[in-house]
Protein backbone atom coordinates (compact mmCIF):
# COMPACT_ATOMS: atom_id res chain seq x y z
CA UNK A 1 0.00 0.00 0.00
CA UNK A 2 1.40 3.27 -0.85
CA UNK A 3 0.76 6.97 -1.21
CA UNK A 4 0.78 8.76 -4.65
CA UNK A 5 0.47 12.54 -5.17
CA UNK A 6 1.12 14.60 -8.22
CA UNK A 7 1.27 18.45 -8.09
CA UNK A 8 0.53 19.48 -11.30
CA UNK A 9 0.04 23.27 -12.89
CA UNK A 10 -3.87 23.34 -12.02
CA UNK A 11 -4.70 20.31 -9.55
CA UNK A 12 -3.36 18.05 -6.88
CA UNK A 13 -4.39 14.34 -7.26
CA UNK A 14 -3.50 11.70 -4.49
CA UNK A 15 -4.41 8.38 -4.69
CA UNK A 16 -3.46 5.00 -2.76
CA UNK A 17 -2.25 2.00 -4.68
CA UNK A 18 -2.36 -1.69 -3.66
CA UNK A 19 0.62 -3.51 -4.57
CA UNK A 20 -2.13 -5.41 -7.15
CA UNK A 21 -2.91 -2.23 -8.52
CA UNK A 22 -6.03 -1.51 -7.37
CA UNK A 23 -6.85 1.62 -6.15
CA UNK A 24 -8.30 2.29 -2.59
CA UNK A 25 -8.35 5.68 -2.15
CA UNK A 26 -8.52 8.47 -5.08
CA UNK A 27 -8.75 12.55 -4.77
CA UNK A 28 -8.59 15.57 -6.49
CA UNK A 29 -8.19 19.24 -5.18
CA UNK A 30 -7.36 22.76 -6.90
CA UNK A 31 -3.35 23.40 -6.43
CA UNK A 32 -2.63 26.31 -4.44
CA UNK A 33 0.19 27.36 -7.18
CA UNK A 34 1.75 28.98 -3.59
CA UNK A 35 5.04 27.16 -2.42
CA UNK A 36 4.46 27.13 1.07
CA UNK A 37 0.59 25.94 0.86
CA UNK A 38 1.28 23.30 -1.52
CA UNK A 39 3.48 21.54 1.36
CA UNK A 40 0.99 21.60 3.99
CA UNK A 41 -1.86 20.97 1.58
CA UNK A 42 0.49 17.28 0.96
CA UNK A 43 1.20 16.66 4.53
CA UNK A 44 -2.73 17.17 5.13
CA UNK A 45 -3.35 14.93 2.66
CA UNK A 46 -0.71 12.31 4.30
CA UNK A 47 -1.48 12.88 7.85
CA UNK A 48 -4.84 12.33 7.11
CA UNK A 49 -4.64 9.40 4.53
CA UNK A 50 -2.28 7.57 7.56
CA UNK A 51 -4.88 8.30 10.09
CA UNK A 52 -7.56 6.93 7.86
CA UNK A 53 -5.85 3.75 6.98
CA UNK A 54 -4.23 3.27 10.58
CA UNK A 55 -0.40 3.13 9.20
CA UNK A 56 2.24 4.46 7.76
CA UNK A 57 2.66 4.63 3.99
CA UNK A 58 5.26 4.92 1.92
CA UNK A 59 4.83 8.27 -0.72
CA UNK A 60 5.86 8.94 -3.50
CA UNK A 61 5.35 12.67 -5.17
CA UNK A 62 5.44 13.86 -9.00
CA UNK A 63 5.78 16.92 -9.89
CA UNK A 64 6.99 18.95 -13.04
CA UNK A 65 10.39 19.17 -13.53
CA UNK A 66 12.91 17.60 -11.51
CA UNK A 67 15.57 17.94 -8.67
CA UNK A 68 19.38 18.72 -9.79
CA UNK A 69 21.50 16.21 -8.09
CA UNK A 70 23.81 18.65 -7.43
CA UNK A 71 21.72 21.48 -5.81
CA UNK A 72 18.97 19.56 -4.11
CA UNK A 73 16.61 22.29 -6.09
CA UNK A 74 14.11 21.59 -8.41
CA UNK A 75 14.71 23.19 -12.13
CA UNK A 76 13.38 22.47 -15.43
CA UNK A 77 9.89 23.36 -14.17
CA UNK A 78 8.95 26.27 -16.15
CA UNK A 79 5.19 26.32 -16.45
CA UNK A 80 4.92 25.82 -12.39
CA UNK A 81 7.25 28.72 -11.45
CA UNK A 82 6.35 28.33 -7.98
CA UNK A 83 8.33 25.07 -7.44
CA UNK A 84 11.44 26.69 -9.75
CA UNK A 85 14.76 26.82 -7.30
CA UNK A 86 13.02 25.15 -4.55
CA UNK A 87 14.23 22.70 -2.12
CA UNK A 88 10.81 20.62 -2.43
CA UNK A 89 11.64 16.82 -1.81
CA UNK A 90 13.98 18.04 1.62
CA UNK A 91 11.22 20.29 2.71
CA UNK A 92 8.62 17.50 2.35
CA UNK A 93 10.81 15.18 4.42
CA UNK A 94 11.49 17.57 7.13
CA UNK A 95 7.82 18.48 7.41
CA UNK A 96 6.63 14.57 7.10
CA UNK A 97 9.53 13.28 9.20
CA UNK A 98 9.50 10.50 6.69
CA UNK A 99 11.10 9.43 3.12
CA UNK A 100 9.41 11.02 0.42
CA UNK A 101 10.60 9.95 -3.18
CA UNK A 102 10.13 12.61 -5.63
CA UNK A 103 10.23 12.11 -9.21
CA UNK A 104 9.56 14.29 -12.41
CA UNK A 105 5.61 13.58 -13.60
CA UNK A 106 6.39 12.09 -17.14
CA UNK A 107 9.14 9.51 -15.40
CA UNK A 108 5.66 8.59 -13.25
CA UNK A 109 3.75 8.50 -16.27
CA UNK A 110 5.74 6.38 -17.78
CA UNK A 111 6.63 4.07 -14.85
CA UNK A 112 2.79 3.38 -14.26
CA UNK A 113 2.61 2.41 -17.75
CA UNK A 114 5.47 0.14 -18.31
CA UNK A 115 4.42 -1.20 -14.53
CA UNK A 116 0.97 -2.76 -15.08
CA UNK A 117 -0.19 -0.41 -18.19
CA UNK A 118 -0.19 -1.04 -22.05
CA UNK A 119 3.90 -0.95 -22.02
CA UNK A 120 3.71 -4.10 -19.41
CA UNK A 121 5.09 -6.40 -21.56
CA UNK A 122 7.63 -4.53 -22.77
CA UNK A 123 11.69 -3.81 -21.85
CA UNK A 124 11.99 -0.45 -22.63
CA UNK A 125 9.68 2.04 -22.67
CA UNK A 126 9.20 5.87 -23.94
CA UNK A 127 6.57 7.59 -22.52
CA UNK A 128 5.50 10.18 -24.27
CA UNK A 129 4.02 13.36 -23.09
CA UNK A 130 2.24 15.68 -25.62
CA UNK A 131 0.49 17.73 -23.26
CA UNK A 132 1.01 22.09 -23.02
CA UNK A 133 4.10 21.34 -23.06
CA UNK A 134 6.17 18.25 -24.78
CA UNK A 135 7.73 16.02 -22.36
CA UNK A 136 8.29 12.38 -21.63
CA UNK A 137 10.27 9.90 -19.73
CA UNK A 138 12.38 6.55 -20.09
CA UNK A 139 12.01 3.13 -18.66
CA UNK A 140 14.35 0.46 -18.73
CA UNK A 141 13.37 -2.25 -17.04
CA UNK A 142 10.37 -1.19 -15.06
CA UNK A 143 13.24 1.44 -13.76
CA UNK A 144 13.03 4.90 -14.23
CA UNK A 145 16.78 6.17 -16.35
CA UNK A 146 16.82 9.95 -15.11
CA UNK A 147 20.51 10.06 -15.90
CA UNK A 148 23.35 12.50 -14.52
CA UNK A 149 21.34 15.73 -15.92
CA UNK A 150 17.74 14.17 -14.86
CA UNK A 151 17.02 15.04 -18.65
CA UNK A 152 15.92 11.78 -20.20
CA UNK A 153 12.92 11.95 -21.93
CA UNK A 154 13.44 15.88 -22.72
CA UNK A 155 13.05 14.61 -26.79
CA UNK A 156 10.94 18.47 -26.79
CA UNK A 157 13.75 20.31 -25.98
CA UNK A 158 15.67 19.38 -29.25
CA UNK A 159 15.94 21.14 -32.06
CA UNK A 160 13.26 20.62 -34.99
CA UNK A 161 14.99 18.00 -37.41
CA UNK A 162 16.21 20.41 -40.43
CA UNK A 163 13.82 18.89 -43.01
CA UNK A 164 11.19 20.50 -41.35
CA UNK A 165 12.79 23.46 -39.72
CA UNK A 166 13.32 24.95 -43.27
CA UNK A 167 9.75 24.35 -44.45
CA UNK A 168 8.22 26.14 -41.09
CA UNK A 169 8.56 29.93 -40.14
CA UNK A 170 10.33 30.16 -36.90
CA UNK A 171 12.52 32.96 -35.52
CA UNK A 172 16.01 30.77 -35.58
CA UNK A 173 17.71 33.41 -33.48
CA UNK A 174 16.00 32.42 -30.35
CA UNK A 175 17.04 28.46 -30.07
CA UNK A 176 14.15 27.60 -27.74
CA UNK A 177 11.56 28.75 -30.77
CA UNK A 178 13.00 26.38 -33.13
CA UNK A 179 12.95 23.49 -30.33
CA UNK A 180 10.31 20.76 -31.11
CA UNK A 181 8.09 21.88 -28.50
CA UNK A 182 7.44 25.05 -29.90
CA UNK A 183 6.16 23.57 -32.73
CA UNK A 184 3.98 20.33 -31.78
CA UNK A 185 3.29 20.94 -27.67
CA UNK A 186 -0.58 21.97 -26.98
CA UNK A 187 0.41 25.46 -26.72
CA UNK A 188 2.43 26.25 -29.93
CA UNK A 189 -0.21 24.63 -32.07
CA UNK A 190 -3.08 26.82 -30.86
CA UNK A 191 -0.60 29.44 -30.62
CA UNK A 192 0.82 29.24 -34.43
CA UNK A 193 -2.60 27.86 -36.25
CA UNK A 194 -4.60 30.90 -34.48
CA UNK A 195 -1.84 33.68 -35.59
CA UNK A 196 -1.83 31.78 -39.43
CA UNK A 197 -5.03 31.58 -39.71
CA UNK A 198 -6.63 34.56 -37.65
CA UNK A 199 -8.27 32.88 -35.59
CA UNK A 200 -9.01 32.25 -31.48
CA UNK A 201 -9.43 28.61 -31.02
CA UNK A 202 -8.36 26.23 -28.60
CA UNK A 203 -6.24 23.09 -29.54
CA UNK A 204 -9.36 20.77 -29.07
CA UNK A 205 -11.23 22.49 -31.31
CA UNK A 206 -8.61 22.78 -34.53
CA UNK A 207 -8.30 18.89 -33.99
CA UNK A 208 -12.08 18.60 -33.76
CA UNK A 209 -12.18 20.88 -37.05
CA UNK A 210 -9.25 18.67 -38.75
CA UNK A 211 -12.08 15.42 -37.63
CA UNK A 212 -15.09 18.23 -39.81
CA UNK A 213 -11.75 18.05 -42.69
CA UNK A 214 -11.66 21.91 -42.18
CA UNK A 215 -9.29 22.83 -45.10
CA UNK A 216 -7.25 24.90 -43.28
CA UNK A 217 -6.87 22.40 -40.01
CA UNK A 218 -6.76 19.93 -42.07
CA UNK A 219 -3.39 21.07 -43.72
CA UNK A 220 -2.19 22.54 -40.72
CA UNK A 221 -2.54 19.63 -38.97
CA UNK A 222 -0.96 17.20 -41.81
CA UNK A 223 2.16 19.38 -41.30
CA UNK A 224 1.58 18.59 -37.56
CA UNK A 225 1.88 15.09 -38.10
CA UNK A 226 5.08 15.45 -40.18
CA UNK A 227 6.88 17.07 -37.65
CA UNK A 228 5.51 14.59 -34.77
CA UNK A 229 6.76 12.01 -36.86
CA UNK A 230 10.06 13.54 -37.81
CA UNK A 231 10.60 13.94 -34.33
CA UNK A 232 9.76 10.76 -33.02
CA UNK A 233 12.63 9.53 -35.49
CA UNK A 234 14.98 11.31 -33.68
CA UNK A 235 14.28 9.46 -30.56
CA UNK A 236 14.17 5.93 -32.62
CA UNK A 237 17.65 6.51 -34.39
CA UNK A 238 19.33 7.12 -30.99
CA UNK A 239 17.62 4.72 -28.57
CA UNK A 240 14.95 2.18 -30.63
CA UNK A 241 12.52 1.53 -27.92
CA UNK A 242 10.34 -1.03 -27.62
CA UNK A 243 7.15 0.81 -27.40
CA UNK A 244 5.67 4.29 -27.23
CA UNK A 245 3.05 5.43 -25.13
CA UNK A 246 1.45 8.69 -25.81
CA UNK A 247 -0.11 10.58 -22.81
CA UNK A 248 -1.39 14.14 -22.42
CA UNK A 249 -4.37 16.32 -23.51
CA UNK A 250 -2.94 16.60 -27.23
CA UNK A 251 -2.41 12.66 -27.33
CA UNK A 252 -6.14 12.62 -26.61
CA UNK A 253 -6.99 14.08 -29.65
CA UNK A 254 -4.74 11.92 -32.01
CA UNK A 255 -6.48 9.47 -34.03
CA UNK A 256 -4.02 8.44 -36.29
CA UNK A 257 -1.14 6.87 -34.42
CA UNK A 258 -1.00 4.08 -37.12
CA UNK A 259 -0.26 7.06 -40.05
CA UNK A 260 2.30 8.81 -37.89
CA UNK A 261 4.05 4.99 -37.54
CA UNK A 262 4.10 4.73 -41.30
CA UNK A 263 5.37 8.22 -41.88
CA UNK A 264 8.15 7.59 -38.91
CA UNK A 265 10.02 5.12 -41.86
CA UNK A 266 10.85 7.55 -44.17
CA UNK A 267 13.01 9.46 -41.41
CA UNK A 268 14.55 6.26 -39.79
CA UNK A 269 18.25 4.74 -41.18
CA UNK A 270 17.41 2.22 -43.03
CA UNK A 271 13.80 3.27 -44.17
CA UNK A 272 12.56 0.35 -42.16
CA UNK A 273 10.33 0.40 -38.77
CA UNK A 274 8.40 -1.78 -37.05
CA UNK A 275 7.47 0.38 -33.97
CA UNK A 276 4.51 -0.32 -31.16
CA UNK A 277 2.79 2.80 -30.92
CA UNK A 278 0.36 2.95 -27.80
CA UNK A 279 -2.25 4.76 -25.60
CA UNK A 280 -1.37 4.69 -22.02
CA UNK A 281 -3.75 2.44 -20.11
CA UNK A 282 -4.37 4.63 -17.54
CA UNK A 283 -4.47 7.91 -19.35
CA UNK A 284 -4.39 11.11 -17.24
CA UNK A 285 -4.46 8.76 -13.87
CA UNK A 286 -1.13 7.32 -14.70
CA UNK A 287 0.82 10.03 -12.94
CA UNK A 288 -0.11 9.82 -9.79
CA UNK A 289 -0.02 5.99 -10.09
CA UNK A 290 3.54 6.02 -10.92
CA UNK A 291 4.24 8.65 -8.11
CA UNK A 292 2.79 5.71 -5.54
CA UNK A 293 5.29 2.98 -7.42
CA UNK A 294 8.10 5.25 -6.32
CA UNK A 295 7.98 3.52 -2.95
CA UNK A 296 7.20 0.33 -3.83
CA UNK A 297 8.67 -2.89 -2.25
CA UNK A 298 8.12 -5.35 -4.92
CA UNK A 299 9.22 -6.82 -8.10
CA UNK A 300 7.62 -6.23 -11.33
CA UNK B 1 40.41 -19.09 -27.39
CA UNK B 2 38.10 -16.26 -29.30
CA UNK B 3 39.17 -14.30 -32.53
CA UNK B 4 37.32 -10.95 -33.11
CA UNK B 5 37.52 -9.34 -36.37
CA UNK B 6 36.78 -5.65 -37.29
CA UNK B 7 35.41 -4.59 -40.32
CA UNK B 8 35.96 -0.80 -40.75
CA UNK B 9 35.58 1.48 -43.33
CA UNK B 10 39.37 1.45 -44.40
CA UNK B 11 41.01 -0.78 -42.51
CA UNK B 12 40.32 -4.53 -41.07
CA UNK B 13 41.33 -5.76 -37.77
CA UNK B 14 41.56 -8.81 -36.49
CA UNK B 15 42.86 -10.49 -32.80
CA UNK B 16 42.90 -13.55 -31.42
CA UNK B 17 42.20 -13.64 -26.78
CA UNK B 18 42.64 -16.01 -24.34
CA UNK B 19 39.77 -17.26 -21.96
CA UNK B 20 41.01 -14.43 -19.65
CA UNK B 21 41.06 -11.85 -22.49
CA UNK B 22 44.22 -11.02 -23.10
CA UNK B 23 45.81 -10.61 -26.34
CA UNK B 24 47.73 -12.83 -27.88
CA UNK B 25 47.82 -11.67 -31.96
CA UNK B 26 46.39 -9.01 -33.98
CA UNK B 27 46.61 -8.47 -37.69
CA UNK B 28 45.97 -5.32 -39.68
CA UNK B 29 44.75 -5.28 -43.08
CA UNK B 30 43.61 -2.73 -45.53
CA UNK B 31 39.72 -3.18 -46.41
CA UNK B 32 38.87 -4.79 -49.67
CA UNK B 33 36.32 -2.28 -51.04
CA UNK B 34 34.25 -5.14 -52.49
CA UNK B 35 31.91 -7.87 -51.12
CA UNK B 36 33.65 -10.83 -52.14
CA UNK B 37 36.83 -9.67 -50.53
CA UNK B 38 35.40 -8.61 -47.20
CA UNK B 39 34.23 -12.44 -47.52
CA UNK B 40 37.25 -14.23 -48.27
CA UNK B 41 39.64 -11.81 -46.14
CA UNK B 42 37.38 -12.81 -43.30
CA UNK B 43 37.93 -16.30 -43.97
CA UNK B 44 41.37 -16.29 -44.52
CA UNK B 45 42.22 -14.56 -41.17
CA UNK B 46 40.37 -17.34 -39.64
CA UNK B 47 42.05 -19.89 -41.47
CA UNK B 48 45.46 -18.66 -40.46
CA UNK B 49 45.23 -17.57 -37.15
CA UNK B 50 43.64 -21.27 -36.24
CA UNK B 51 46.06 -23.12 -38.19
CA UNK B 52 48.74 -21.20 -35.87
CA UNK B 53 47.41 -21.65 -32.78
CA UNK B 54 45.65 -25.04 -33.40
CA UNK B 55 42.34 -24.52 -31.79
CA UNK B 56 38.69 -24.07 -32.88
CA UNK B 57 37.89 -20.22 -31.98
CA UNK B 58 34.36 -18.55 -31.36
CA UNK B 59 34.49 -15.91 -33.97
CA UNK B 60 32.81 -12.23 -33.76
CA UNK B 61 32.32 -9.95 -36.37
CA UNK B 62 31.79 -6.44 -35.78
CA UNK B 63 30.77 -4.47 -38.84
CA UNK B 64 29.10 -1.18 -39.78
CA UNK B 65 25.41 -0.98 -40.22
CA UNK B 66 23.13 -3.81 -38.98
CA UNK B 67 21.43 -6.99 -40.07
CA UNK B 68 17.70 -6.31 -41.11
CA UNK B 69 15.40 -8.31 -38.92
CA UNK B 70 13.05 -8.92 -41.71
CA UNK B 71 15.54 -10.15 -44.29
CA UNK B 72 18.74 -10.35 -42.49
CA UNK B 73 20.62 -8.50 -45.13
CA UNK B 74 22.65 -5.74 -43.80
CA UNK B 75 21.14 -2.51 -43.86
CA UNK B 76 22.49 1.34 -42.86
CA UNK B 77 26.32 0.34 -43.53
CA UNK B 78 28.56 3.25 -44.89
CA UNK B 79 30.88 0.30 -46.24
CA UNK B 80 27.96 0.71 -48.98
CA UNK B 81 29.55 -2.50 -50.46
CA UNK B 82 28.01 -4.26 -47.75
CA UNK B 83 24.39 -2.99 -47.96
CA UNK B 84 21.43 -5.35 -49.07
CA UNK B 85 24.17 -8.80 -48.64
CA UNK B 86 23.64 -11.48 -46.37
CA UNK B 87 27.26 -10.82 -44.56
CA UNK B 88 26.60 -13.26 -41.59
CA UNK B 89 24.72 -16.39 -43.70
CA UNK B 90 27.55 -16.46 -46.14
CA UNK B 91 30.24 -15.97 -43.48
CA UNK B 92 29.05 -19.05 -41.53
CA UNK B 93 28.32 -20.98 -44.54
CA UNK B 94 31.96 -20.26 -45.69
CA UNK B 95 33.55 -20.56 -42.27
CA UNK B 96 30.67 -24.03 -41.90
CA UNK B 97 29.73 -22.69 -38.21
CA UNK B 98 27.60 -20.01 -36.10
CA UNK B 99 29.38 -16.99 -35.80
CA UNK B 100 28.62 -14.14 -33.39
CA UNK B 101 27.72 -10.86 -35.28
CA UNK B 102 26.83 -7.20 -33.97
CA UNK B 103 27.57 -3.65 -34.68
CA UNK B 104 31.05 -2.31 -34.63
CA UNK B 105 29.81 0.29 -32.77
CA UNK B 106 28.06 -2.16 -30.82
CA UNK B 107 30.89 -4.13 -30.13
CA UNK B 108 33.10 -0.35 -29.08
CA UNK B 109 31.21 0.35 -26.71
CA UNK B 110 30.64 -2.87 -25.20
CA UNK B 111 34.46 -2.86 -25.03
CA UNK B 112 35.04 0.68 -23.06
CA UNK B 113 32.34 0.02 -20.95
CA UNK B 114 33.12 -3.72 -19.97
CA UNK B 115 36.88 -2.73 -18.94
CA UNK B 116 37.47 0.54 -20.60
CA UNK B 117 36.68 4.61 -20.18
CA UNK B 118 32.94 3.79 -19.11
CA UNK B 119 33.67 0.61 -16.69
CA UNK B 120 32.52 2.37 -13.58
CA UNK B 121 29.13 3.72 -15.31
CA UNK B 122 25.76 1.61 -15.73
CA UNK B 123 24.77 3.58 -18.59
CA UNK B 124 27.66 3.73 -21.34
CA UNK B 125 26.87 5.70 -25.29
CA UNK B 126 29.50 4.66 -27.05
CA UNK B 127 30.58 7.29 -29.89
CA UNK B 128 32.19 6.56 -33.15
CA UNK B 129 33.59 9.62 -35.21
CA UNK B 130 35.70 8.49 -37.84
CA UNK B 131 34.73 7.22 -41.54
CA UNK B 132 31.05 7.29 -40.20
CA UNK B 133 29.07 8.47 -37.40
CA UNK B 134 27.62 6.01 -34.83
CA UNK B 135 27.24 4.82 -31.76
CA UNK B 136 25.91 2.35 -29.12
CA UNK B 137 23.83 2.02 -26.02
CA UNK B 138 25.32 -0.20 -23.26
CA UNK B 139 23.30 -0.37 -19.81
CA UNK B 140 24.44 -2.49 -16.98
CA UNK B 141 27.05 -3.92 -19.53
CA UNK B 142 24.77 -5.16 -22.01
CA UNK B 143 24.20 -4.22 -25.21
CA UNK B 144 21.27 -2.26 -26.32
CA UNK B 145 20.40 -2.98 -29.88
CA UNK B 146 16.56 -1.96 -29.68
CA UNK B 147 13.20 -3.04 -31.57
CA UNK B 148 14.46 -2.65 -34.92
CA UNK B 149 18.23 -3.34 -34.50
CA UNK B 150 19.12 0.18 -34.99
CA UNK B 151 20.13 1.98 -31.30
CA UNK B 152 22.93 4.26 -31.51
CA UNK B 153 22.57 5.23 -35.26
CA UNK B 154 22.46 9.52 -34.16
CA UNK B 155 24.39 9.88 -37.18
CA UNK B 156 21.63 10.05 -39.24
CA UNK B 157 19.25 12.37 -36.92
CA UNK B 158 19.57 15.98 -38.59
CA UNK B 159 22.33 18.63 -37.20
CA UNK B 160 20.90 21.28 -35.10
CA UNK B 161 21.00 24.82 -37.21
CA UNK B 162 21.55 27.85 -36.19
CA UNK B 163 21.43 31.06 -38.16
CA UNK B 164 25.23 31.93 -38.78
CA UNK B 165 26.44 28.65 -39.37
CA UNK B 166 29.04 28.76 -41.94
CA UNK B 167 29.14 25.18 -42.52
CA UNK B 168 26.80 23.95 -45.51
CA UNK B 169 24.45 21.08 -45.33
CA UNK B 170 24.81 18.06 -47.58
CA UNK B 171 23.46 15.02 -49.06
CA UNK B 172 23.75 12.16 -46.59
CA UNK B 173 24.21 8.43 -48.54
CA UNK B 174 21.13 7.59 -46.71
CA UNK B 175 19.35 9.58 -48.16
CA UNK B 176 18.55 12.86 -46.13
CA UNK B 177 19.73 16.05 -46.29
CA UNK B 178 22.27 17.73 -43.53
CA UNK B 179 22.27 14.37 -41.12
CA UNK B 180 24.96 14.51 -38.33
CA UNK B 181 27.17 12.03 -39.83
CA UNK B 182 27.68 14.97 -42.94
CA UNK B 183 29.39 17.18 -40.10
CA UNK B 184 31.31 15.07 -37.95
CA UNK B 185 32.54 12.22 -39.95
CA UNK B 186 36.60 12.64 -40.93
CA UNK B 187 35.07 12.76 -44.89
CA UNK B 188 32.65 15.56 -43.52
CA UNK B 189 35.15 17.61 -41.51
CA UNK B 190 37.74 17.79 -44.19
CA UNK B 191 34.88 18.45 -47.02
CA UNK B 192 33.51 21.21 -44.96
CA UNK B 193 37.00 23.00 -44.67
CA UNK B 194 37.57 22.40 -48.30
CA UNK B 195 34.46 24.77 -49.03
CA UNK B 196 35.28 27.37 -46.63
CA UNK B 197 39.44 27.53 -47.17
CA UNK B 198 39.74 26.17 -50.54
CA UNK B 199 41.94 23.85 -49.46
CA UNK B 200 42.04 20.20 -49.76
CA UNK B 201 43.23 18.43 -46.46
CA UNK B 202 41.93 15.33 -44.35
CA UNK B 203 41.56 15.25 -40.80
CA UNK B 204 44.05 14.45 -39.57
CA UNK B 205 46.35 17.14 -41.15
CA UNK B 206 43.71 19.77 -40.10
CA UNK B 207 44.19 18.41 -36.51
CA UNK B 208 48.00 18.92 -36.61
CA UNK B 209 48.09 22.28 -37.98
CA UNK B 210 45.30 23.39 -35.49
CA UNK B 211 47.98 21.80 -32.57
CA UNK B 212 50.76 23.43 -34.53
CA UNK B 213 48.69 27.04 -33.91
CA UNK B 214 47.65 27.57 -37.69
CA UNK B 215 44.89 30.39 -36.76
CA UNK B 216 42.31 28.68 -39.66
CA UNK B 217 42.64 25.60 -38.13
CA UNK B 218 42.55 25.85 -35.08
CA UNK B 219 39.01 28.27 -35.49
CA UNK B 220 37.19 25.49 -37.54
CA UNK B 221 38.44 22.65 -34.85
CA UNK B 222 36.34 25.00 -32.39
CA UNK B 223 33.59 25.10 -34.83
CA UNK B 224 33.84 21.39 -35.15
CA UNK B 225 33.42 20.93 -31.69
CA UNK B 226 30.68 23.31 -31.01
CA UNK B 227 28.99 21.13 -33.77
CA UNK B 228 29.74 17.99 -31.60
CA UNK B 229 28.08 19.19 -29.22
CA UNK B 230 24.88 19.93 -31.17
CA UNK B 231 24.50 16.27 -32.01
CA UNK B 232 25.18 14.86 -28.68
CA UNK B 233 22.93 16.97 -26.79
CA UNK B 234 20.54 15.24 -28.84
CA UNK B 235 21.56 12.26 -27.08
CA UNK B 236 21.79 13.71 -23.50
CA UNK B 237 18.02 15.18 -23.72
CA UNK B 238 16.83 11.62 -24.94
CA UNK B 239 18.88 9.26 -22.68
CA UNK B 240 20.92 10.84 -20.58
CA UNK B 241 23.51 8.60 -20.81
CA UNK B 242 26.08 8.41 -17.52
CA UNK B 243 28.89 8.94 -20.00
CA UNK B 244 29.42 9.36 -23.57
CA UNK B 245 33.12 7.66 -24.68
CA UNK B 246 34.35 9.06 -28.01
CA UNK B 247 36.42 6.59 -30.72
CA UNK B 248 37.12 6.58 -34.40
CA UNK B 249 39.79 8.67 -35.94
CA UNK B 250 38.88 12.46 -34.96
CA UNK B 251 38.44 11.42 -31.47
CA UNK B 252 42.11 11.62 -30.83
CA UNK B 253 41.22 15.95 -31.40
CA UNK B 254 42.57 16.92 -27.77
CA UNK B 255 40.66 20.27 -28.14
CA UNK B 256 37.37 18.41 -27.65
CA UNK B 257 37.95 17.26 -24.23
CA UNK B 258 38.94 20.63 -22.92
CA UNK B 259 35.65 22.37 -24.76
CA UNK B 260 33.26 20.22 -25.08
CA UNK B 261 31.34 20.46 -21.64
CA UNK B 262 31.54 24.98 -22.03
CA UNK B 263 29.75 23.99 -25.16
CA UNK B 264 27.02 21.18 -24.39
CA UNK B 265 25.46 23.68 -22.11
CA UNK B 266 24.25 25.75 -24.67
CA UNK B 267 22.45 22.92 -26.13
CA UNK B 268 21.26 20.84 -23.20
CA UNK B 269 18.13 21.46 -21.26
CA UNK B 270 19.65 21.60 -17.91
CA UNK B 271 21.31 24.52 -15.97
CA UNK B 272 24.66 22.34 -15.12
CA UNK B 273 25.95 19.16 -17.78
CA UNK B 274 27.67 16.32 -15.50
CA UNK B 275 27.48 13.95 -18.30
CA UNK B 276 31.01 12.86 -18.66
CA UNK B 277 32.75 12.97 -22.03
CA UNK B 278 35.71 10.89 -22.09
CA UNK B 279 38.63 9.45 -24.91
CA UNK B 280 38.38 5.74 -25.38
CA UNK B 281 40.86 3.71 -23.71
CA UNK B 282 41.65 0.64 -26.12
CA UNK B 283 41.76 3.28 -29.09
CA UNK B 284 41.07 1.61 -32.23
CA UNK B 285 41.52 -1.58 -30.74
CA UNK B 286 38.04 -1.20 -28.96
CA UNK B 287 35.91 -2.60 -31.78
CA UNK B 288 37.66 -5.58 -32.24
CA UNK B 289 38.36 -6.29 -28.51
CA UNK B 290 34.63 -6.03 -28.55
CA UNK B 291 34.17 -8.38 -31.31
CA UNK B 292 36.79 -11.13 -29.57
CA UNK B 293 34.32 -10.75 -26.54
CA UNK B 294 31.37 -11.79 -28.19
CA UNK B 295 31.81 -15.09 -27.79
CA UNK B 296 33.34 -14.78 -23.79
Amino acid sequence: MQIGIDVGATKIESVILEDNGEESHRSRIDCPRDYLKIIYTIKDIVNKLEKEFNKELSLGVCHPGTHSPQTGLVKNAPNCNWLEKKPFQSDLRKILNKEVFCENDANCFALSEAIDGSGKHYKIVYGIILGSGAGGGLVIDKKIVSGPNGVAGEWGHNQLPYLAAKKEKFDSNILRDAEIESFISGLSISKRFNKRFNKNLKTNEIFELNRKHDLDAEKFIDEFKLNLAMSLSTIINILDPDVFIFGGGVSNEIDFLNEIESMVKKFVIGKEYEGVFLKPKYGDASGVRGAARLGRKSIY
Amino acid sequence: MHIGIDLGGTKTECIIIDQNGKEIERIRKDTPKNYNGTLKIVCDLVDYLENKYKNKCSIGIGTPGSLSKETNLIKGANSIWLNEKPLKKDIEEKLNRKIYFENDANCFALSEAFDGAGNKHNIVFGVIIGTGVGGSLVINKKIINGFNNISGEWGHNQMTALPNDRWKNHNCYCGKIGCIETFLSGPGFSKHFFELYNENIDAKNIQLKANNGDENCLEFVYEYIDYLARGLSQIINIVDPDVIVLGGGVSNMKQIYENIQLQLKKYVFSDVVNTEILKNIYGDSSGVRGAASLGR
